[in-house]
C-alpha cells in the first residue's frame, strides 16, 4: 500500500470523555476539563512547627490556612481534553479551578462560614456566630442555579443580603421567626459569570453557597473556585498512527495559589 | 485558634508578618513576607564581655523576604517600578485584623534575581542611618558653679536632635522652653535660663524628664528682653511681653507646688502659684493669695501636666518703651490639666496697680514642699501639641557632671551611646519607637518585673555556662577627673587659660573674610559664655595697646608668611568667635586693608589664640580599686568608664556596682528558645521559676531574636541574671513580724541564709 502524499481529513475519534467534576478558568472563560479519570487526589498540607519545652509541653504553631494540591489523571486523553491545561500551565496567571465535588458542598473559605461568637446548634453542629457584619464576595457560574443558606436564630428582619451578578439583582433572607436555630436560604441562576455580594449580619453563622443544590447540612467551607497553578503536565504516549490523532496519558498537578 | 498576642493558645496560628516598603520618592504597599526575622539586643560598650552585665547601646537587625515579580523589580526597570537603594520599612504582624507592631526600620542591601520570585531585604534600626553631626551637646553651664549637671542631660539634648522629646518640643508660639532635664538650661533661645540653689538640691523629683529637688529658684530670661549679636558685641535688648490685653500660656508638669515670679524693669510684676489642683495670683509677698480650684490630672499621658493661662489688663502703656510702665491690673490667672478639659474660674487679683511690662520669669521651689517642675513651656498660644505624647522616656543616670564635653565630630547617637555607656546605664529604642534610657539601677533589676515566665511550660530548655573568666578577683576602675582651670601664670603674670590656639598661620587675602570651623578638645567658657553664647566675641590685636593680650582673644597678622615685613594696624584685621557647641567654634577672620596678611607673629609663628575665663581639662586618668593586690590577683579587671565619670564619688559607686556583680560566681544563660511572647523586648525585667529545678531567679532581657515564616515563629532570647536587690528583700520580707520572722528562721544556719536570701519560708 503506497504512502499517502496528502493527509487525509482529520478522522475524529470516538472518544468517550468522562464527566469529570472539574473545570478550569482561562481568560475569564469556564472551560470543562473532560477526561480526568477517576482517583482524582486533593492533598492538603498546612505548615506547622512545635515546641517542646523542659516539662515536655507541645506547643504547635501553624499557618492560618492550607494549601491543596490536586493531582489529576487524564487516560488516553485526546488533545482536546488537556489543551485548557496546556494553555494554563504555558500562560499563568488569572487561572481557577471549580472542583464540583466542592462546588457542591460549600464554596465559601473555611473561616468565612462563622464566627467567633457564641455558638448556635445547626443541626447538632456548633457554629460560633459572626460577631459582626460580614461581607463576603465569591465568583459563581452563569447558568448554574446558585444556593446561599445561613444558620439563625434572629426572631424578625433580613440576616443576610445577596447581591447576585448580572440581572438577577438582590435577595434577602429574613429571619423566619421563633427563637431557635433555623435555616434560611435562597437560590438564583446567574446570567453572566461575576462576584456574589453576601452580608451576613453579626448574630448568623453557617454560611453556605452551593451549586445546583442545597444539601440537608451545613458543611464546612472549601473555598471554590480556587486560583491555581498547572504545574508538571507530563505525558505518555499510548497510540500514535499515521492517520489518526495521537492519544496519551497525562498527569498534571493543579497547586493551590493566591490569596 | 488564638487571638492574643500575649498568650498563645496550645495551638497557635502564625500571624501574617506584613512590611511595608517605602522606597525614596515612593509610596509603598504593604505585602506580607515569605520570611522574616528581627533581632534586637543590648550589646555592652565599656564593660568587658566578660562580666554579667550589660549596659550601653543596642543594636536592631533583620531581614524580610517578601515576594517580587522579578522581570519588572528590577534596579533597571522604568522608573515606576525600579528598585531604589535605601528606603524604609515598617514591619507588623496581622491576625484576625489586629496588628502588632514590629518596629520602623531604615532599609539597607536589597537583592533578587531574575530567577527568584522573592527578594531579600536587610533592615536595621533607624538611628543607626543617616547620622550626621549635629549640635552636638552645648556649651552648657560649668556644673561645679551651678547645681551640676546630670549626665542624663546630655542624653536629653541629644535626643531631642534625633527628634526623641521627653517634654513637647518648642511649639510654634513658644517664648521660652525650658525642660529641667538635668541640667538648668533652656532650650529655646538656647541659654537664658540658670538656676540658684539654697538647700539640698539634686535632680529627679519628675519622672520623665527630671525636675530639681530642693529649694531652688530658676531665673528665666525672655529671648525679646536678652542680649542679641550685634557689630559682634552682644547688646541688651528690651521688648516686654504682657504689656496688653494678651495672655501668655505657662504649660509645665508639676509636683506638689511652684511659684512662677513675673518680673519686669522695675522689679517683680507678680507672683503665680500652682499646684496640680490649684492656680492662685498675689501681687506681694504680703498679700494673701487668690485661688481658683483646678481639676488634677485630665490628661492620661501627662497626669501631672498643668497649663495656667496669665492675664493683666494694661492702660496707657506706651508699647515702645523698653520698660512699658503704666497701670496694670487686675492680675489673673486659671488652670486646666489637659488640652481639652474645661478652664478653671480665674483666680483674680482685683485692683489696678503701676508696673512695667514683662520680661523674664522665675521659678521658685521649696524644699519644704517637696515642689519639682519640668517639661516648661511659655507660649503665647495654648498649642495643642504641648499635650502631644512623650517620645523619650530617660531615667537619671545617677551622678553629676562638671564637664559636659563630646567631640564636635560625634553624631547625637553615637554621643548618647558614650554618655549612658559611661553610667552603666544603656539606651535603645523600643518596639513602639520610643527612646528608653534605663539607668544601672534598672539595669541591675530594682524595677518591676515584666512577667514571670515559667521555665518548665514556656521554655525549651535553659542552657547555662559558668566561667571562670566571668569572675573577677581584682577590678581597676578608670575614671576622668576634672581640672578647672580659671586662672594660669604666663611670664611670671596672671592671664586666662587659653582655649584654643591656631597650629597653622591663616592666609587672608586684602578684603577677604576666611572662616574657620575649629574643634575643642575640652569644653571651655568665653567670656561672655554664658550667658551669651550665641553672640560673636571680637578679638583684639595682641599689638593693641589698648588690651592686656593674656586676658583676651587675640590675633597678629604679617605681610608676608615667614613674619617679616610690616606691621599692620591693629584693625587690620577683625575677628570674631562664635560658640556653636560645646565642642565647636567659628571663628571669622575679616582682613580690612588692601594687603594681603598671615596671622603669624614677626617670627613667622602663627598666632590666633582664643581665651576664655574657665576651661576643664581631663587630662589626668584616676583609678579605684576593689578586690586582691595586682601581685596576687588571677582573674583581674580593667574598666574605664570614660570622661563622662568626673567625680570620685560617682565613680566609687559606679565600682561597687561592678564590684557587686563580678566578685560573686554566676551563670549565664544565653539563647533560650521560648514560647513567643510577642510583648517581650530588650530592657525588660522577667522573672523565671522552674518548680522541679528550684529556679527562682530575675533576669534582664538583653536579645530578643524572632524569626518566622508560614507557621513558624521562633523566639530566642539572651538573659542576664540579676542578683537580688534591696528592693526585692524588702518586698519579700515585708509581709513578716518579729514573732513570725522568729518562727521563720527557726532552725536555719548562717550557710542558707547565705546562699540565697529570698528562698527563706
Amino acid at each position: 500500500m503506497p504512502f499517502p502524499v496528502t493527509p487525509s481529513p482529520v478522522v475524529r475519534e470516538p472518544v468517550a470523555a468522562t464527566q469529570a467534576p472539574f473545570w478550569l478558568r482561562l481568560f475569564g472563560q469556564w472551560v470543562h476539563l473532560q477526561g480526568v479519570a477517576p482517583g482524582a487526589e486533593v492533598e492538603k498540607a498546612r505548615a506547622s512547627s512545635e515546641l517542646e519545652t523542659v516539662d515536655g509541653i507541645t506547643w504547635r504553631q501553624q499557618a492560618p490556612r492550607s494549601r491543596r494540591t490536586w493531582s489529576l489523571d487524564l487516560e488516553w486523553a485526546p488533545p482536546e481534553a488537556i489543551r485548557a491545561l496546556e494553555v494554563a500551565d504555558q500562560t499563568p496567571g488569572d487561572v481557577w479551578l471549580l472542583d464540583r465535588r466542592e462546588s457542591v458542598t460549600n464554596m465559601l473559605a473555611p473561616g468565612d462560614c462563622y464566627g467567633a461568637g457564641a455558638p448556635l446548634l445547626a443541626d447538632g453542629m456548633p457554629l460560633p456566630r459572626l460577631t459582626s457584619l460580614r461581607t463576603i464576595t465569591l465568583p459563581v457560574r452563569a447558568g448554574v442555579e446558585t444556593f446561599v443558606s445561613a444558620w439563625t436564630t434572629a426572631g424578625t428582619g433580613n440576616v443576610i443580603g445577596v447581591q447576585w451578578p448580572g440581572d438577577v439583582g438582590y435577595s434577602y433572607l429574613t429571619a423566619p421567626g421563633g427563637t431557635v436555630a433555623q435555616r434560611v436560604w435562597t437560590s438564583a441562576t446567574p446570567i453572566a459569570d461575576g462576584a456574589l455580594s453576601i452580608a451576613a449580619l453579626a448574630g448568623s453563622t453557617g454560611l453556605q453557597v452551593t451549586e445546583e443544590w442545597l444539601p440537608e447540612s451545613w458543611l464546612p467551607g472549601r473555598r471554590c473556585p480556587t486560583r491555581v497553578a498547572v504545574t508538571g503536565l507530563s505525558s505518555t504516549g499510548r497510540r500514535m498512527s499515521a492517520r489518526s490523532q495521537g492519544l496519551s496519558d497525562y498527569s498534571v498537578t493543579l497547586a493551590e495559589v493566591g490569596a | 485558634m488564638s487571638t492574643a498576642w500575649t498568650d498563645p493558645d496550645p495551638v497557635d496560628v502564625t500571624p501574617d508578618v506584613r512590611v511595608l516598603l517605602v522606597g525614596p520618592g515612593e509610596t509603598g504597599q504593604e505585602v506580607s513576607t515569605e520570611t522574616w526575622d528581627l533581632t534586637r539586643e543590648l550589646v555592652s560598650t565599656v564593660l568587658p564581655g566578660s562580666l554579667r552585665e550589660r549596659s550601653g547601646l543596642s543594636i536592631g537587625s533583620g531581614s524580610v523576604t517578601v515576594p517580587t515579580d522579578p522581570m519588572t523589580r528590577t534596579p533597571w526597570a522604568a522608573s515606576a517600578t525600579r528598585v531604589r537603594p535605601g528606603g524604609r520599612a515598617s514591619v507588623r504582624a496581622v491576625r484576625d485584623s489586629n496588628g502588632w507592631s514590629l518596629g520602623a526600620w531604615a532599609v539597607g542591601p536589597k537583592g533578587s534575581s531574575l530567577r527568584s520570585g522573592a527578594m531579600s531585604v536587610d533592615l536595621i534600626e533607624q538611628q543607626w542611618v543617616g547620622r550626621g553631626a549635629g549640635r552636638s551637646v552645648p556649651n552648657a553651664l560649668p556644673g561645679d558653679v551651678y547645681p551640676g549637671i546630670e549626665p542624663a542631660w546630655m542624653v536629653d539634648t541629644l535626643a531631642r536632635q534625633m527628634g526623641w522629646w521627653t517634654t513637647p518640643p518648642p511649639v510654634q508660639s513658644c517664648i521660652m522652653s525650658v525642660p529641667m532635664n538635668g541640667a538648668a538650661e533652656s532650650e529655646t533661645p538656647r541659654a537664658g535660663a540658670f538656676a540658684l540653689t539654697f538647700n539640698e538640691p539634686g535632680w529627679g523629683g519628675v519622672r520623665g524628664a527630671l525636675g530639681m529637688t530642693g529649694e531652688v529658684t530658676t531665673f528665666l530670661d525672655f529671648p525679646a528682653a536678652r542680649y542679641q549679636p550685634a557689630q559682634g558685641q552682644p547688646l541688651p535688648i528690651v521688648d516686654p511681653i504682657l504689656t496688653a490685653a494678651s495672655s501668655i500660656f505657662v504649660t509645665l508638669d508639676v509636683v506638689n507646688e511652684v511659684v512662677f515670679v513675673l518680673s519686669g524693669p522695675s522689679g517683680i510684676q507678680g507672683y503665680v502659684r500652682i499646684r496640680p489642683a490649684q492656680v492662685a495670683v498675689r501681687l506681694a509677698e504680703s498679700e494673701t493669695w487668690q485661688t481658683a480650684t483646678v481639676t488634677p490630672g485630665q490628661s492620661p499621658l501627662h497626669p501631672r501636666r498643668i497649663q495656667v493661662e496669665i492675664q493683666r489688663n494694661a492702660s496707657g502703656v506706651d508699647p515702645d518703651d523698653p520698660n512699658a510702665a503704666g497701670t496694670y491690673g487686675p492680675l489673673r490667672a486659671r488652670g486646666r490639666t489637659s488640652a481639652t478639659a474645661a478652664w478653671s474660674s480665674w483666680a483674680t487679683r482685683s485692683g489696678t496697680y503701676s508696673g512695667t511690662g514683662v520680661t523674664g520669669a522665675a521659678m521658685q521651689q521649696e524644699a519644704a514642699t517637696g515642689g519639682s517642675w519640668c517639661g516648661l513651656q511659655i507660649t503665647t498660644q495654648a498649642d495643642p501639641a504641648l499635650w502631644n505624647a512623650n517620645s523619650a522616656d530617660i531615667d537619671p543616670l545617677g551622678g553629676l557632671l562638671i564637664s559636659a564635653y563630646l567631640p564636635a565630630t560625634a553624631d547625637p547617637w553615637t554621643g548618647i551611646q558614650d554618655v549612658v555607656g559611661s553610667w552603666l546605664a544603656a539606651a535603645w529604642i523600643d518596639r513602639g519607637g520610643i527612646l528608653r534610657c534605663r539607668n544601672r539601677t534598672y539595669l541591675s533589676g530594682a524595677a518591676p518585673i515584666a512577667r514571670t515566665i515559667d521555665v518548665g511550660q514556656r521554655v525549651e530548655d535553659l542552657p547555662w555556662r559558668v566561667d571562670p573568666a566571668d569572675l573577677a578577683d581584682r577590678m581597676v576602675c578608670e575614671y576622668s577627673p576634672v581640672d578647672v582651670v580659671q586662672e594660669v601664670v604666663e611670664d611670671e603674670q596672671r592671664a586666662y587659660p587659653i582655649l584654643w590656639e591656631s597650629p597653622e598661620a591663616v592666609e587672608v587675602g586684602p578684603g577677604a573674610t576666611v572662616e574657620l570651623q575649629i574643634d575643642l578638645d575640652r569644653v571651655g567658657y568665653d567670656f561672655y559664655t554664658p550667658p551669651v553664647p550665641i553672640a560673636e566675641m571680637g578679638w583684639g590685636s595682641a599689638e593693641d595697646p589698648a588690651y592686656s593680650p593674656r586676658f583676651v582673644s587675640t590675633w597678629m597678622a604679617r605681610s608676608a608668611r615667614d613674619g617679616s615685613g610690616a606691621i599692620p594696624s591693629t584693625t587690620a584685621l577683625r575677628v570674631t568667635a562664635q560658640r556653636l557647641s560645646a565642642g565647636r567654634a567659628r571663628i571669622r577672620i575679616q582682613n580690612t586693608t588692601g594687603t594681603r596678611l598671615y596671622t603669624v607673629n614677626d617670627e613667622g609663628q602663627p598666632h590666633l589664640v582664643m581665651r576664655g575665663y574657665m576651661r576643664l581639662d581631663q587630662e589626668n586618668t584616676a583609678t579605684i580599686e576593689r578586690g586582691l593586690d595586682p601581685a596576687a590577683a588571677l582573674n583581674p579587671m580593667t574598666v574605664n568608664f570614660g570622661i563622662h565619670v568626673q567625680r570620685r564619688s560617682d565613680a566609687e559607686a559606679l565600682t561597687d556596682h561592678l564590684w557587686n556583680r563580678a566578685a560573686q560566681p554566676g551563670y549565664r544563660v544565653e539563647s533560650v528558645r521560648v514560647v513567643p511572647d510577642w510583648r517581650t523586648d530588650i530592657g525588660d525585667i522577667v522573672r523565671l521559676t522552674h518548680e522541679r529545678s528550684d529556679l527562682d531567679v530575675k533576669a534582664l532581657v538583653v536579645k530578643v531574636a524572632m524569626a518566622g515564616q508560614a507557621g513558624q515563629i521562633t523566639q530566642v532570647l539572651d538573659l542576664v541574671m540579676l542578683p537580688w536587690t534591696l528592693t526585692d528583700t524588702d518586698s519579700r520580707w515585708s509581709t513578716y513580724t518579729v514573732g513570725s520572722l522568729d518562727a521563720a528562721l527557726a532552725g536555719l544556719t548562717v550557710a542558707d541564709v547565705d546562699d540565697d536570701p529570698m528562698r527563706l519560708p
